[in-house]
């Protein structure tokens, strides 16, 4: 009987727990790579041959032909892609997975696909004879996706494509991994921490999305690690620690993807803040917030400087005053359409619409009335005294400075795209706010705690959550991916 | 005072959960049979009927899946499919299936019970659509006929030699075990070994039994 008492005692460990929460995490991701057939995630297969590109010898000493892109691709050989990515998908017959969307592949009896042995025979180079190549740029992602591919060079396209997924998976783990932590860390109990973690693991989106061959499977990890060092500083104020997780999630996503510079500016508003609360009472206060300045400005030029981000030109307007605001009417005439929060919503949560499903169709709206119903409950947290077990105000004021950045930065090179090309192209797709998934998860249910007196209730409604979000995870992957794609 | 105890709600919640989304999955898990072509070939108004004669290659016939042109056809009608003896004769199956739109993006699925013993046996499929008040008829995809087995084509009565509607049969089979057995071989083509047959049954079954116990464990703690 103390046997089986102590085995209890052992699962209900939040050490186990959490790791509990990992696996299933990092089986699940592996899982979604395995069930999404290659080259059909998001810009996955130009991302593949950014990687295949930095790959390959510098040294070209094939013939190169010379092809301009194809603006209007008709098939996935209008695509200017290593030899080796062209010809395995036309022999897996891609175009018919990924653009028909009633179709499926044609499958053999066994194991191996109808062309799986010419494929895995490798007759084809992994380099790109055509010039210039479809690549996605040149980003500290790529570079790690060019080790596994190099380091596996010796196996066949999908032992080297489905192994950087599986990277990808990892790296998403770290991010549930920080989620944890951020949670712990502002303030909330080891339970809700726990239940935080799992409900930000089951978001069906990240699960999926984190399986892609991205750059964001780097930037989202590195934004979560941002935040937790962000929560650190505003607890223990700025040590050694905290700073350097910061610094290196800024330098990691600096050196994958623009979206990274939205972590500079909040890092320089909050060493700000810090500064501030720690000279405010001193003598010669404005000597303090001279140096800081130019501080400031030291950091602004070291980063357009050594890095690709050139941030006067990043800034500041290319026309005139009155062009600018014009443009930013335009914009905002266009992008601040219901349809397009409506598909930004849809995109964020991973309900695809593929078939008839009620689920699929409806659950994004289930979820706007909890999102609205919580940001009343955050008005009220900010006015009124906050329960015991919330964490303070100054950690939610943080989560939603993250969520208004973030937010800010995407529509603002929306923007920009805008400018250039008089239309949406850039967009603004529901995938591009997931680095701010904890702190929006974080916030949803804070949110919903303050109306509660009671922390049993907020239990409650986590635990309601985590069933919500379990249940639409499973019904994504068995309901909808599964069926689409091979039934 | 009857006391409300909260783990058990959730845990029953959970399992009501789990019955939902697999549960469906016994009954909606068919193979369609991937050499027969879906294509979207030219659009022909559905005036009367339409007669498809086909040969089954496999047991467990269950479902036709057929792509329909994505006409406006609000407010809807009801389609009437027969699946009938060689012959045309002897209705074997039947269902009737109401719609409200036609989309040229998913197919239109008639389902009905499994037939066991339908390998190499020839089957006519014959479907009708009557519209509401105030819709459109239906319209239908019709291809060149992909299959030299499939005998016979006609639209509203005319026989078209050489084509076919866009369809596709689709089986079920015997038992659960051999439909999570197919499904496993589906989804291990053009993959990696460490993801094929028993790695990924471990994955599978390793990442639903760790999500289920973890989120037991949190009702739990």
């Amino acid at each position: 009987m103390r046997k089986l008492q102590s085995v209890a005692a052992f699962f209900k460990k939040p050490g186990f727990i959490l790791i509990l929460i990992l696996l299933a995490f990092f089986l699940k991701g592996v899982f979604t790579a395995a069930i999404f057939p290659i080259f059909t995630g998001q810009d996955e297969s130009r991302h593949y041959n950014s990687i295949q590109y930095l790959t390959e010898p510098k040294e070209k000493n094939w013939e190169m032909t010379a092809r301009a892109h194809i603006a209007d691709k008709e098939t996935f050989r209008d695509y200017n892609f290593s030899q080796e990515i062209l010809e395995a998908g036309m022999a897996m017959d891609i175009d018919r997975v990924r653009h028909e969307g009633f179709n499926t592949a044609d499958f053999a009896a066994g194991y191996d696909g109808q062309n799986e042995t010419l494929i895995n025979s490798r007759p084809w180079q992994p380099y790109n004879y055509l010039d210039p190549p479809d690549t996605a740029g040149h980003s500290l992602y790529h570079t790690l996706g060019s080790k596994i591919e190099k380091t596996f060079a010796g196996g066949g396209i999908f032992v080297r494509f489905f192994l950087i997924r599986v990277f990808g998976v990892f790296l998403a783990t770290l991010a549930v991994l920080f989620t944890y932590f951020i949670t712990k860390n502002s303030g909330f109990r080891e339970k809700e921490s726990l239940i935080i973690a799992a409900i930000v693991s089951m978001q069906p989106k990240f699960s999926m999305y984190s399986t892609n061959i991205n750059y964001d499977a780097l930037l989202i990890p590195a934004f979560f690690l941002f935040t937790l060092g962000a929560v650190l500083a505003l607890r223990n104020g700025l040590a050694w620690k905290n700073t350097a997780a910061m610094l290196i999630a800024i330098a990691t996503g600096l050196l994958t993807k623009g979206t990274a510079l939205v972590m500079l500016a909040i890092f320089i508003l909050l060493i700000g803040y810090l500064f501030h609360q720690k000279i405010k009472d001193r003598k010669n206060v404005w000597l303090y917030y001279s140096s800081a300045f130019l501080g400031l400005l030291a950091i602004l030029f070291l980063v357009s400087r050594f890095t690709s981000y050139n941030l006067a030109r990043i800034i500041l307007p290319e026309d005139g005053i009155s062009q600018t605001f014009s443009s930013i009417r335009n914009y905002l005439n266009e992008s601040l359409t219901m349809g397009r929060f409506a598909l930004s919503s849809r995109t964020y949560w991973g309900a695809l619409t593929w078939g008839n499903g009620w689920v699929a169709e409806n659950f994004t709206n289930v979820i706007k009335f909890i999102e609205t119903f919580s940001s009343a409950g955050l008005v009220l947290f900010f006015v009124s005294k906050k329960p015991d077990w919330l964490p303070e105000k100054k950690y939610i004021a943080f989560f939603v400075l993250m969520i208004a950045a973030l937010q800010l930065g995407i529509r603002f090179f929306d923007w920009k795209v805008f400018i250039n090309t008089g239309a949406l192209d850039l967009g603004t797709p529901g995938r591009y706010f997931l680095p701010n998934l904890a702190s929006h998860i974080i916030l949803v249910f804070v949110g919903i705690g303050a109306f509660f007196r009671r922390e049993k209730y907020f239990q409650h409604t986590l635990i309601l959550g985590l069933l919500l979000m379990f249940a639409f995870s499973m019904y994504t992957i068995f309901n909808i991916v599964i069926p689409r794609t091979y039934l | 005072m009857i006391r409300v105890n909260s783990k058990k709600i959730f845990l029953s919640t959970l399992i009501i959960i789990i019955a939902a989304v697999f549960w469906p999955l016994w009954r909606v898990w068919y193979f369609p049979d991937t050499t027969w072509p879906l294509e979207k070939g030219e659009k022909t108004k559905i005036d009367s009927e339409v007669i498809q004669k086909f040969s089954a290659d496999r047991d467990g016939l269950s479902k036709i899946a057929v792509l329909f042109g994505d006409s406006d056809v609000s407010p809807g009608g009801t389609f009437n499919f027969e699946l009938l003896d060689e012959n045309c004769r002897e209705t074997i199956r039947s269902a009737n299936l109401e719609i409200k739109k036609l989309d040229s993006d998913n197919t239109t699925d008639f389902v009905f019970s499994r037939i066991d013993k339908s390998k190499g046996k020839t089957y006519c499929v014959r479907i009708s659509y009557a519209q509401k008040k105030g819709g459109k008829k239906a319209r239908i995809f019709v291809i060149e006929n992909p299959k030299p087995e499939n005998s016979y084509f006609s639209i509203n009565g005319e026989e078209m030699a050489g084509q076919s509607i866009s369809m596709r049969p689709a089986y079920k089979n015997a038992s659960i075990f051999e439909d999570i057995g197919e499904l496993n071989r589906r989804i291990s083509q053009y993959k990696p070994w460490f993801l094929k047959h028993y790695f990924l049954y471990f994955i599978a079954f390793g990442f639903i039994i760790l999500s289920v116990l973890a989120v037991s464990l949190l009702i739990h703690l």
